[in-house]
């Protein structure tokens, strides 16, 4: 830790320790009072004790008086300015307040839809402000706010360009202000949009700055968890790249451990977290061809979802529990689930895992040979998408009847030793 | 690309948290902190009297300072000093070559069959018993003496096996033959858990000798090195018994190690203040060792030999060839004789009348018979054996009873990783601290609450003395559960129940390791009882050191004293030892 990384902890330490000087001159004065006249009633001797009480009041409120005189100075400063202070800042804590109550609706039963649409229509408007506005030490929490409210609109859109240019506003902002809480979750999402685009070196690396930028304010645990499970996705990436072998079976290994660390660093009322942790975890059981360790993780996603009013997660369970039952060769019950889950992402005009359920749907549907009804959603699937997905193409081309369907290589479920041990404590 | 299953290629995302940061800690109960509470009152047993020591240590009549460790300049100290040092030579000597003697039994697998019993044999023995065996191989008269008599039918004269200078060998040999066999054990069990397909490549490429040696053996048995070399420098450093019954009182201040010269000190009544100081030195030099060790522990993880699915037989390491095979047998069967020579000098002379063990070697054929087993029970060998029956299963229990909660909570009670730290740490030093660091205050103790030789108060102390060791092992067996079912049941959604079922596997051996260890090192125990506790005890080691002290006069009733004391620990270790060298290296991980 250098001289340049001290910074940012000062002025949040200074201003505490201006308050402690100034609570306890009020205490030594008080104190010392009562005491002198305690002894001076009892013992007719409590001169010495009111003088050294004094002093220390005065030593101690000089002290606080020194500390506090920046602030007071700004106060000061602001007070004699008046009313013309700078509109930027208010249009901008505006935005902010009004961004971060549609963030907590977004995706949510109660106003899901209308949060969609509210930031498809301003978003722009937002990206502007954070252009054209500089971030001072004063208003660069309600910067991060609208990054905070943003970030999460371009999760749910799955717009990794615009995310990788508003982390690195706020990464920017926070440099500006010397903020290092700010700039390690900038990194890590940073590391989100990188991962999204496909570049998963640069990824890791972000997160490896967003590490080394680590401090011990109130969302430090919140942004371990963040890391470890943005680490377990890192993880999901590879394994789905690799053939299956080897190199898979490990990288889904370290997404659980990852994952199992993120269980243990998240912080007690984050609910979103959980819901993404046990979601996160039951992709790791399908990728060990587990379906029923899926289903485990899965129900209780549900749950805390529902009762979160997170419709998102819980149409993400759905998507997931669709997958799990066709795993288990119902594919009745796998429709059923993708059609629901599909619906509520509607619900909530969430168009990327629209896209993804009607796109599964699709591909049973190519796989039972009902090519006409596969045609339709998936070509449902690929207006919806705004990403490319080579898979959609494939299911396309194959609905279209030009190619043969995917040839998928049968994969019997594989006996991992947890597995075994399972077995064994359910025996 | 994507997940295939069932014929289908599924597009499966995984979910990001997104948004803002939500401010606080994680959620951990704290109930589980209740379950560190008897441990704590358990080692405050020890730790209160540390306190006291170190206190006293620095407390000179004008004040603190650090007056009291100019002791450290008497040349009686610094000669026991030096020897102490000396010890810790040999143990690191003894590390070296048990494990060529694990690799040469690794490499002719048919060895250990038979070596295997003839190692666990002396670790099973208390010191006290493997030096007096010692003594009387090495008896000075050709009557008496087996290596003596050897010697002189071989070259005419014999030089003085316990004349001075000479009874280092007879030390060493003592102490090597107690503990290579635990050194063999550990080593072979790390070789066997090296996975065979590393053995293989390694092989393939042709890296033989020394390189495969430095490429492969070494660095993968670096942990267990590490545990193994950290038991056996301690054992050196607080060798105190073997000491004073092997060597001969009149040379015994040229033997004179640390702990020696601490009880020498007290006894003659000098300054406590002075002999504090010297238990402090002593207690610096093993909790450095200590401490290096661990640490040194800790860089690398390591695989754990137990394996969890048995491997396919067809797949294990090719068979040797006959001719290897019975090398390995013939091999094997002359180091175990070797070996087990000294145990049949024992049984053999404790079969002689006590008279005709006095007089003549243990292969003279008259006066056969248990007259000597009749002699030691006149001398109060069964009492004794009841008494450390009582004392041994009580340290036991209460240990188990205290350890395996505490234990639990330092695997998974979700304590903060820094404070896991420190209990580590804690619990390392505790574990090493040499018995003088406690005994003179807890004497005093004892005997100022009226306690003073109840068998209750000295199966505390055993309870409290083994406390550490215990919580270490089981530690780090319960550590092995899988991540993912123990951060499960810390938030949740499964049972400790469940948790406890899967680690079954690995707790079962360490809890059977720690509670045979307990047993048997209370059992062979002399250090403690014999500093602590008052008369009316009377474990049985206590009755073996009471009688050794005219040892040409009573060799027989020692020897039979010795086999009767060393039958439960020998059987005991016996039948348990392969579940003990199971627990030990599971725990291998600190």
């Amino acid at each position: 830790m250098n001289d340049e990384e001290r910074p940012p902890d000062k002025p949040h330490s200074d201003s505490r320790r201006g308050l402690f000087f100034a609570i306890s001159a009020l205490g030594s004065g008080l104190l010392s009072g009562l005491a002198s006249e305690r002894l001076s009633q009892s013992l007719d001797s409590g001169g010495w004790v009111r003088w050294a009480g004094i002093g220390l009041t005065v030593f101690l409120g000089l002290f606080a008086a020194v500390y506090n005189a920046p602030t007071a100075l700004q106060w000061f400063r602001r007070w004699r300015r008046g009313v013309v202070s700078p509109t930027g800042a208010e249009e901008l804590h505006t935005a902010a307040e009004e961004a971060e109550q549609w963030m907590t609706v977004l995706g949510s039963e109660a106003g899901g839809i209308a949060a969609a649409e509210w930031y498809s229509l301003n978003e722009d408007r937002l990206r502007e402000l954070l252009l054209t506005e500089k971030a001072r030490d004063d208003t660069v929490d309600d910067f991060a706010r609208i990054c905070d409210a943003l970030e999460a609109w371009y999760v749910r859109r799955a717009d990794p360009g615009a995310m990788l240019q508003l982390s690195e506003l706020l990464s920017a902002a926070a440099e500006a202000c010397n903020r290092r809480d700010l700039s390690e979750l900038g990194a890590a999402r940073a590391a989100t949009a990188y991962r999204m685009m496909g570049d998963l070196d640069a990824a890791s690396t972000r997160l490896g700055v967003s590490d080394n930028l680590a401090t011990h304010s109130r969302t430090a645990a919140a942004l371990t968890t963040r890391r470890q499970v943005e680490r377990a996705l890192l993880h999901l990436a590879r394994a789905e790249r690799a053939p299956a072998g080897n190199d898979r079976d490990e990288a889904v290994l370290n997404a659980r451990d990852r994952l199992d660390d993120a269980r243990l660093s998240r912080p007690g009322p984050d609910l979103a977290a959980e819901v993404a942790i046990y979601i996160n975890l039951a992709v790791v059981h399908l990728y060990q061809q587990d379906a029923e360790g899926a289903l485990d993780q899965l129900r209780p996603a549900v749950a805390r979802a529902t009762a979160a009013g997170d419709l998102s997660g819980q149409a993400h369970a759905l998507e997931l529990t669709g997958v799990a039952a066709w795993m288990q060769r119902s594919p009745h019950e796998a429709r059923r689930w993708w059609e629901h889950a599909a619906h509520l992402y509607a619900e909530i005009d969430e168009r990327e895992g629209r896209a993804r359920c009607l796109q599964h749907l699709g591909s049973a549907d190519v796989a039972a040979g009902r090519l006409a009804s596969a045609r339709e959603l998936l070509e449902q699937s690929e207006l919806l998408r705004t990403s490319e997905s080579e898979l959609l193409t494939k299911y396309l081309d194959a609905a279209r009847q030009a190619v043969d369907p995917p040839v998928v290589i049968e994969e019997p479920p594989r006996r991992t030793a947890t597995d075994w041990l399972k077995r064994l404590v359910k025996r | 690309m994507g997940l295939q299953t069932n014929g289908l290629t599924l597009e499966v995302v995984g979910r990001e948290v997104s948004g803002r940061p939500v401010p606080g800690k994680p959620r951990r109960p704290a109930g589980p902190y209740l379950l560190a509470l008897p441990a704590l009152l358990l080692s405050s047993l020890l730790i209160v009297p540390i306190c006291v020591t170190v206190v006293a240590a620095f407390r000179t009549p004008g004040g603190f300072g650090i007056g009291n460790f100019a002791v450290m300049r008497d040349p009686g100290a610094l000669h026991a000093v030096g020897n102490s040092l000396l010890w810790v030579l040999v143990a690191f000597a003894i590390v070296a070559v048990g494990f060529f003697l694990a690799l040469f039994s690794y490499r002719l697998p048919a060895v250990t069959s038979l070596l295997q019993p003839a190692l666990v044999i002396p670790f099973a023995v208390s010191i006290l018993v493997s030096g007096a065996t010692f003594r009387l191989i090495f008896d000075p008269t050709p009557e008496r003496g087996t290596v003596t008599a050897v010697w002189t039918r071989l070259f005419g004269s014999s030089p003085v096996w316990l004349g001075p200078g000479l009874f280092w060998l007879v030390l060493v040999s003592a102490f090597g033959w107690t503990w290579l066999g635990y050194v063999v054990s550990l080593f072979r069990a790390g070789l066997d858990a090296i996975p065979d397909d590393v053995t293989r490549t390694i092989t393939a490429e042709g890296v033989k000798g020394w390189r495969r040696l430095r490429a492969l053996e070494i660095p993968l048995l670096r942990p267990i090195t590490g545990v193994v070399t950290l038991t056996v420098v301690i054992a050196a450093v607080r060798v105190f018994d073997l000491v004073l019954i092997v060597v001969p009182g009149s040379m015994q201040s040229s033997a004179d190690v640390l702990g020696l010269n601490w009880w020498r000190t007290t006894t003659s009544g000098d300054n406590p203040g002075r002999t504090a100081a010297l238990g402090v030195v002593l207690f610096a030099i093993v909790a450095a060792a200590g401490v290096i060790g661990v640490r040194g522990l800790r860089r690398r993880r390591w695989a754990m030999p137990v394996t969890v699915v048995p491997p396919d037989p067809s797949l294990g390491r090719p068979k040797p060839s006959k001719r290897v095979r019975r090398t390995g047998w013939v091999v094997g069967f002359a180091v175990s004789l070797v070996w087990i020579f000294p145990a049949v000098v024992l049984v053999a002379t404790a079969l002689h009348s006590p008279r005709e063990a006095g007089l003549h070697g243990w292969w003279s054929l008259s006066g056969l018979g248990f007259s000597s087993f009749t002699a030691a029970a006149n001398v109060g060998l069964f009492r004794a054996l009841l008494s450390t029956v009582l004392i041994a299963g009580a340290a036991t229990l209460v240990l188990l009873v205290i350890a395996v909660p505490t234990a639990y909570l330092v695997a998974w009670g979700g304590l903060p990783q820094w404070l896991g730290r420190v209990v580590t740490s804690a619990f390392v030093v505790l574990a090493v601290t040499p018995v003088q660091m406690y005994a003179a205050p807890l004497r005093d103790a004892i005997g100022a609450t009226g306690l003073a030789g109840s068998r209750i108060a000295l199966a505390l102390v055993h309870a409290a003395a083994g406390l550490p060791f215990a919580v270490l092992l089981l530690r780090s067996a319960f550590a092995s559960a899988p991540p993912a079912l123990v951060s499960e049941a810390l938030q949740g959604p499964a049972r400790q129940s469940a948790v406890l079922a899967t680690v079954q596997r690995t707790y079962r051996p360490a809890l059977v390791a720690v509670a045979v260890l307990e047993f048997a090192l209370v059992w062979n125990d002399f250090i403690v009882g014999f500093l602590i506790s008052g008369p009316g005890t009377t474990p049985l080691s206590l009755v073996l050191w009471g009688e050794a002290r005219q040892f040409s006069a009573a060799s027989g009733t020692v020897a039979a004293a010795a086999v009767v004391a060393s039958i439960v620990p020998a059987v005991l270790l016996l039948s348990f030892w392969q579940t003990v060298v199971r627990g030990l290296t599971a725990g291998s991980r600190p």
